[in-house]
């Protein structure tokens, strides 16, 4: 493509583009085109609608509940057009109503294939860093929908619309993790003070386990234990290549320092000892082991990294 | 003789007395109060009031945390570190603009626990206006009290001169943590982020320092790192969001480290501390370190390895 020709693509392009973002009601109709089976195979006709005071009629607690949640805004004017209330996430209600409660003729949530009841949510809550990955994640990929943790109608917790306080409904399904924090030396999650969304993103994010990081893209664990996040000196590789769960168990250890291994010793000899495949040195000779009982971070004391030591004593 | 322990009363400030609860029903007696709190809480929280334009839900738990503890209080400090008295337990305060459209906020939450002495405390506040700003706020503070003897093994072998009666790294800090997000227009095409973020860590702490022998020494815990947000979010394409973050990060490290160990003298009177590891057959500090135990202090060996004075202080001030 020649020069004058590569101009006029782009110029077609941001015309093109332009003309979709300016596109009146782009955003609303974009939202419900994909609310129906991810397609775009239903017309928004306004008179298949008949607005949430129909819906009250009938479903007077549901729409007492609906009323004290955030997702009561959906009534407001900002979304004008043929979709508001309750008919934003269920779609047109007047065949529904026509049909004297035919729950085969609107869309209801409960029993719904997963994936079309995260799009549905998606189409307005899909924006920002928190919640854009969800279809990539985890979570999404093994069938777990928004409504597992969200009850728009019958949320015991007011923030977030969750069917259950944290930690109990990450424990839900994650019951091995539970054990983990009943170990002796945990981070404290069951008491409160840390929440698993503290260190996971449960809508999805670009790491394994579907971990956050820190606002300076490093390991989340830094947010909170900032003195070992460095740059030092003399780094101790592996806090900077594998990460701190190369050696530390976060959830919850026999250790006191939350290792991986009970015995401190045992865990740095699992890297420092002579082998012909790898590059981490070996304990000198004065350190005998039969001899020593202490543990090497009693003498190696700022394992993390040092500004002033390169074996890490100070 | 020197003992470590004696050097503990930094550490050991905020130990109290502990009652022995020794009848159940005392204890008992001790849980009516959060039990009706929690009551209490359950009601209020189902049914809340309205007053003008807000709806309002509120609870609190009021109790007495009764503790009864017996062998190792270090443990048990290092495991639990929950401690006799008053407390209010739990209190969540859920404020709802009837129409939404309140005036300076359309919902507020805030949530707290731990407070009057409980080693983790938490309190969060979210206060949200329809179409114009979300803010969050959260604090959070927890005490750290680790004292697991790591040289109770028994097969080490006794020091006689120095008694290390604590972990050779105890410590007692308190970190505080503050959170601080502000969305401005949260639902329109471009909308802003703001955020603060504050991590406090400071408290007394034992330390070790391995030169030709191991000191302990006093460590003064001091770190501080702020962070700041800015961002900014275009949503102006169907399914996607175009995003600008800049993040500043400051830390700031204070920590200082002294030798406070001089249970020896050199024959000229030179204070000097041989070290927390003392196994003579394994030449710790040396085969042979005291040269006349008739003195007071004993007088070392000065062949021996040995501190006659330690101080350390490294302000680290890091920005990304």
């Amino acid at each position: 493509m020649n020069t004058k020709g590569l101009g006029r693509y782009i110029r077609f392009a941001v015309c093109l583009t332009i003309a979709v973002v300016l596109r009146p009601g782009a955003q609303a109709a974009s939202a419900h085109q994909k609310t129906d089976k991810g397609q775009a195979s239903f017309a928004i006709d306004a008179s298949q609608y008949v607005g949430s005071d129909t819906c009250k009629t009938c479903h007077e607690d549901i729409y007492k509940n609906f009323e004290a949640t955030p997702h009561w805004k959906t009534t407001l004017k900002q979304h004008a057009g043929a979709a508001q209330g309750c008919e934003s996430c269920h779609g047109p209600g007047k065949a529904h109503v026509e049909g004297g409660g035919d729950k085969s003729k609107i869309f209801t949530f409960a029993g719904a294939d997963e994936g079309e009841v995260s799009k549905r949510c998606l189409s307005c809550h899909e924006y920002g860093e928190e919640r854009s990955n969800f279809e990539r994640s985890e979570h999404s990929s093994n069938g777990v929908s928004c409504v597992a943790c969200h009850s728009p109608h019958h949320a015991r917790e007011a923030q977030g619309l969750l069917v259950q306080k944290q930690p109990e409904l990450c424990y839900s399904c994650h019951t091995e993790v539970k054990q983990d924090f009943a170990r002796p030396f945990r981070h404290r999650v069951d008491q409160g003070l840390v929440q698993c969304t503290d260190c996971h993103n449960q809508h999805g994010g670009f790491l394994t386990k579907l971990l956050r990081s820190t606002a300076a893209q490093d390991q989340v664990c830094f947010k909170c234990h900032a003195d070992k996040a460095g740059p030092f000196a003399f780094e101790h590789e592996p806090v900077k290549t594998e990460g701190c769960v190369a050696c530390h168990s976060p959830h919850g250890s026999t250790n006191p320092r939350l290792l991986k291994r009970a015995q401190i010793n045992l865990l740095c000899l699992e890297c420092h000892t002579l082998t012909q495949d790898s590059g981490t040195p070996a304990i000198p000779t004065f350190h005998n082991q039969s001899q020593k009982y202490s543990a090497c971070t009693l003498c190696h004391t700022t394992i993390h990294g040092s500004n002033f030591d390169a074996y890490f004593m100070k | 003789m020197t003992n470590l322990s004696d050097k503990n009363t930094q550490c050991e400030s905020r130990r109290g007395l502990r009652l022995a609860l020794a009848q159940p029903w005392l204890a008992m007696l001790a849980l009516v109060p959060m039990l009706l709190g929690s009551a209490f809480a359950q009601r209020d929280a189902v049914e809340g009031v309205d007053d003008g334009n807000y709806h309002y839900q509120g609870s609190f738990e009021l109790g007495y945390r009764a503790v009864n503890t017996h062998g190792s209080h270090a443990i048990y400090d290092t495991f639990v570190n929950q401690q006799q008295g008053p407390r209010l337990l739990d209190e969540t305060l859920n404020m709802r603009s009837l129409d939404h459209q309140g005036g300076l906020f359309d919902t507020l939450f805030l949530s707290s626990f731990g407070w009057g002495g409980d080693p983790e405390n938490a309190a969060r506040l979210r206060m949200s206006k329809n179409k114009w700003y979300d803010f969050n706020t959260t604090f959070r503070r927890d005490r750290n009290f680790f004292d697991y003897n790591n040289l109770a093994n028994p097969l080490n072998p006794a020091n006689p001169y120095i008694q290390v009666n604590n972990s050779p790294h105890k410590f007692e800090t308190v970190r505080r943590m503050y959170d601080y997000n502000l969305i401005l227009m949260p639902q329109s095409p471009v909308r802003l982020r703001l955020g603060f973020t504050r991590n406090n860590m400071e408290g007394p702490a034992f330390s070790t320092v391995h030169q030709g022998t191991d000191a302990g020494l006093f460590q003064n815990t001091r770190t501080l790192l702020d962070g700041y947000q800015f961002g900014v979010d275009f949503k102006a394409l169907p399914r996607t969001n175009i995003s600008y973050d800049q993040f500043l990060q400051y830390y700031k490290g204070d920590s200082s480290w002294n030798d406070q160990n001089f249970p020896f003298q050199l024959a000229n009177g030179t204070p000097v501390d041989p070290g927390i590891s003392y196994n003579i057959p394994a030449g710790q500090p040396c085969a042979a370190p005291v040269l006349d135990a008739t003195t007071t202090p004993p007088t070392m060996n000065p062949a021996c390895n040995g501190y006659q004075s330690y101080n350390r202080w490294a302000p680290i001030r890091r920005s990304n």
